[in-house]
């Protein structure tokens, strides 16, 4: 903690927090001590906490809508005008509950004592974590104690007041209205001191003086208006809260507001002083509320931020490669084992296959010249046929009087011993059979006339074209080289010979067959 | 910048940076390495394993079809299919054709080899032979005769033998002059026929010896 008076340094420990050291800014060695005090603590990275005087703080309401990028260069620009004078600029926007949003500029001149503190860590080598105000970052703090403190069953006040003497140097007051930073005061510490019934007076005085501030402000006795002290058991008795119009009152040690809060402290003892409160409520805080760019802290705390980050980087990635370098070592252990019984595996199968293979090669052929040679034989079987079921049937189909006397079979299978894969799908010809022929001539015994045995032609026909299925029938040649319904020459006078044998009708019919085999 | 961030953070950093590098190389120069090693070794026993139950399979498939096949192979080479049509056969396998055929005389020709065009045979580096048979001059007194000779062909020479043409003639009607021929014991041929087989055979792809394939005649 930074104040006008000096630098209280606080650490944490594992029984709470623990006050380090306190200097004063007149100490002729205050850097050196500062930076020994800091190595001397614990590394953890330094929070500094400012409770100086020259703080300002302005609240901006009027705020239009804006885009992001817009409103950043806005407020930027509002800061520039609030106050062209201070370096070190920083603002919040602030939604207090039922009320409209505003932003909370806040302001510091960068004052040397601020760049020796920063040139102390920077001699100390311990990291920084931010540079953030006590007032600004207490409005939490003031309402978890309000709430702890006080009873909140009635209606709760809409105002709370924490006032605490530092050992950095005044009088703190922090003011909250709706949860959100109203005013602060800071007041030097007077010739009354930093305890007893002098500054009980004081305290009382300058909270008068406040409670005119806050009037301004809007403050009416019916919002209500909670105020907490924070000293020690011995000035507990100094204050009576009948003699303040206000709506609650307490004070409490600092053990007991760290207690409200969840915090204890090492070796306090009975102080009066109130800085470890706000330091550990500071100290707990994932992140600041307003934090505050100082170029000279900036500059050694990003750099040593950003070491930090990369250590932490690169340590992960140790311990990922670590990680990821045992598996794949564990994966090759494993595959390792696994290559011996592969290669069992491999060589019982190379028995396993050298046996097969000399029973197959004790194989007079080799299998495709076998499948190849046995669809060769289907092919020539398939090109010969049987004659006698044909013969046979040819027989049946001719009645008993007729008499062969030529008798023609021919097979034709040149299309079916060329053989092989046929077609475009693969489908072979195997169907095919080639093609029978059969020729025959004969003749009708009985004493037939020449129309009746055409007539017995014709009707031949027709048998065989039902006998013989598939079969394409023809008569070659008609007896009497006529037919019932074609041309026909003969002489009219002469005697009429068609009966008998070696007369006109005794003449043979020759008839052709053509189709597959049966 | 070291007293910006501090000796000992520096340390700390480049120890770190030392540490992930040496990670690093242990992973890219050793363990990496190793690995692929061990990995490619698998992969190729995997693969060596794989081809290995392939070939069995194929060597079992075959081996199988072997077994059931192989008597069809060699009954083809016990009926001769392989031989080369050897015309010095051929006339003891037409005498035993006529007796058993009932058949007094007949006139037979063998024709040259040719060679058929087959694509399974060619496949194989084997080639169809063909000669052609014919058969006239047929003394038989009935068609019957002739019937069986067409059916016995096939059985009394190697390899195979198909009936391309057959062509029967009634040439002498059933007479008393017929008749009384035969009771002198005249041979006496009611019909004449003429036939014509295919006799086909398989060999190897190579040129035949003349001797075997050339044409000749015989009674």
């Amino acid at each position: 903690m930074v104040g006008g008076e000096g630098v209280t340094l606080f650490g944490p420990t594992v029984r709470g927090i623990e006050r380090e050291a306190a200097l004063s800014w007149e100490m002729p060695d205050f850097g050196r001590q500062l930076a020994e005090a800091l190595s001397a603590g614990s590394r953890d990275p330094v929070l500094v906490l400012f409770d100086g005087a020259d703080q300002t703080y302005r609240k901006e309401e009027r705020i239009p809508k804006l885009s992001p990028f817009d409103r950043a260069r806005y407020i930027k620009r509002k800061l520039d005008q609030a106050f062209p004078s201070y370096p070190v600029r920083a603002s919040v926007l602030v939604r207090p509950p039922k009320e409209s949003p505003f932003y909370l500029f806040v302001a510091l001149p960068e004052t040397d004592r601020l760049d020796g503190i920063a040139g102390d860590m920077l001699e100390a080598g311990v990291p920084i974590a931010g540079f953030g105000l006590l007032p600004a970052e207490s409005v939490g703090l003031v309402k978890a104690l309000a709430d702890k403190t006080f009873d909140r069953t009635g209606k709760p006040s809409r105002w709370a007041v924490l006032i605490s003497q530092h050992e950095t140097g005044g009088l703190r007051q922090v003011v909250v209205r709706n949860g959100s930073l109203a005013l602060t005061r800071i007041t030097p510490t007077s010739e009354a001191g930093a305890f007893g019934p002098g500054w009980a007076e004081e305290v009382v005085r300058e909270f008068k003086a406040t409670l005119t501030y806050i009037a301004r402000f809007g403050y009416t006795a019916e919002e209500g208006l909670d105020v907490m002290v924070v000293c020690s058991k011995v000035e507990k008795q100094f204050f009576s809260d009948k003699s303040l119009p206000v709506t609650n009152f307490r004070c409490l040690t600092p053990s007991e507001a760290l207690a409200a809060i969840g915090a204890r402290a090492v070796s306090l003892g009975e102080t009066n002083f109130g800085d470890a409160v706000h330091a550990a409520w500071a100290g707990r805080k994932g992140a600041l509320s307003v934090p505050v760019v100082v170029p000279s802290i900036q500059r050694i705390m990003v750099p040593r931020k950003a070491s930090q980050v990369m250590a932490a980087v690169l340590a992960l990635s140790l311990a990922g490669m670590g990680a990821f370098i045992a598996s794949q070592y564990s994966d090759y252990l494993s595959v390792k084992s696994d290559i011996g019984g592969l290669r069992s595996q491999r060589d019982y199968l190379n028995g396993e296959y050298a046996r097969d293979a000399k029973v197959f090669d004790a194989f007079p052929v080799k299998p495709d010249v076998l499948r190849k040679i046995l669809a060769v034989r289907k092919t020539v079987e398939a090109s010969s046929i049987d004659i006698a079921p044909t013969l046979n049937l040819l027989r049946a189909s001719l009645a008993s009087d007729i008499q062969l006397s030529d008798l023609s079979f021919t097979h034709d299978a040149s299309s079916v011993l060329e053989g092989g894969d046929n077609g475009l799908f693969g489908k072979k010809k195997s169907e095919d059979r080639g093609t029978v022929k059969i020729d025959f001539k004969f003749d009708i015994t009985g004493g037939l006339t020449l129309e009746q045995k055409v007539a017995r032609a014709d009707g031949l026909v027709k048998i065989l074209q039902q006998k013989f299925p598939g079969y394409r029938v023809d008569i070659v040649h008609q007896f009497g080289n006529v037919s019932s319904t074609g041309s026909f020459s003969g002489e009219a006078g002469k005697a009429q010979n068609a009966q008998g044998p070696g007369g006109a009708g005794a003449d043979e019919a020759a008839f052709e067959m053509t189709g597959p085999p049966l | 910048m070291i007293k910006l961030i501090g000796l000992k953070r520096i340390v700390v950093l480049v120890f770190l940076v030392a540490l992930n590098l040496m990670a690093l190389g242990v992973y890219l120069f050793s363990v990496g390495p190793m690995l692929d090693g061990v990995q490619s070794q698998k992969d190729a026993l995997s693969g060596a394993i794989s081809g290995l139950h392939g070939r069995i399979a194929g060597v079992k498939a075959d081996t199988a079809y072997m077994q059931e096949n192989i008597s069809k192979y060699t009954a083809l080479q016990a009926e001769g299919f392989f031989l080369p049509e050897n015309r010095f056969t051929v006339k003891d396998a037409m005498e035993k054709l006529r007796v058993a055929a009932g058949i007094s005389n007949f006139a037979y020709s063998v024709g040259n080899v040719k060679d058929i065009p087959n694509k399974d045979a060619g496949a194989v580096h084997y080639k169809l032979i063909d000669s052609a048979i014919g058969v006239d001059h047929i003394v038989s007194p009935l068609d019957a005769n002739i019937y069986l000779l067409v059916q016995d062909i096939d059985r009394s020479f190697p390899a195979f033998v198909r009936l391309q043409s057959m062509q029967i003639h009634r040439s002498r009607p059933v007479d008393a002059q017929s008749l009384k021929a035969i009771a002198n014991g005249q041979p006496v041929s009611f019909v004449d026929a003429t036939l014509a087989f295919e006799w086909i055979a398989m060999v190897p792809d190579k040129p035949a010896s003349p001797a075997a394939a050339g044409g000749f005649r015989g009674q």
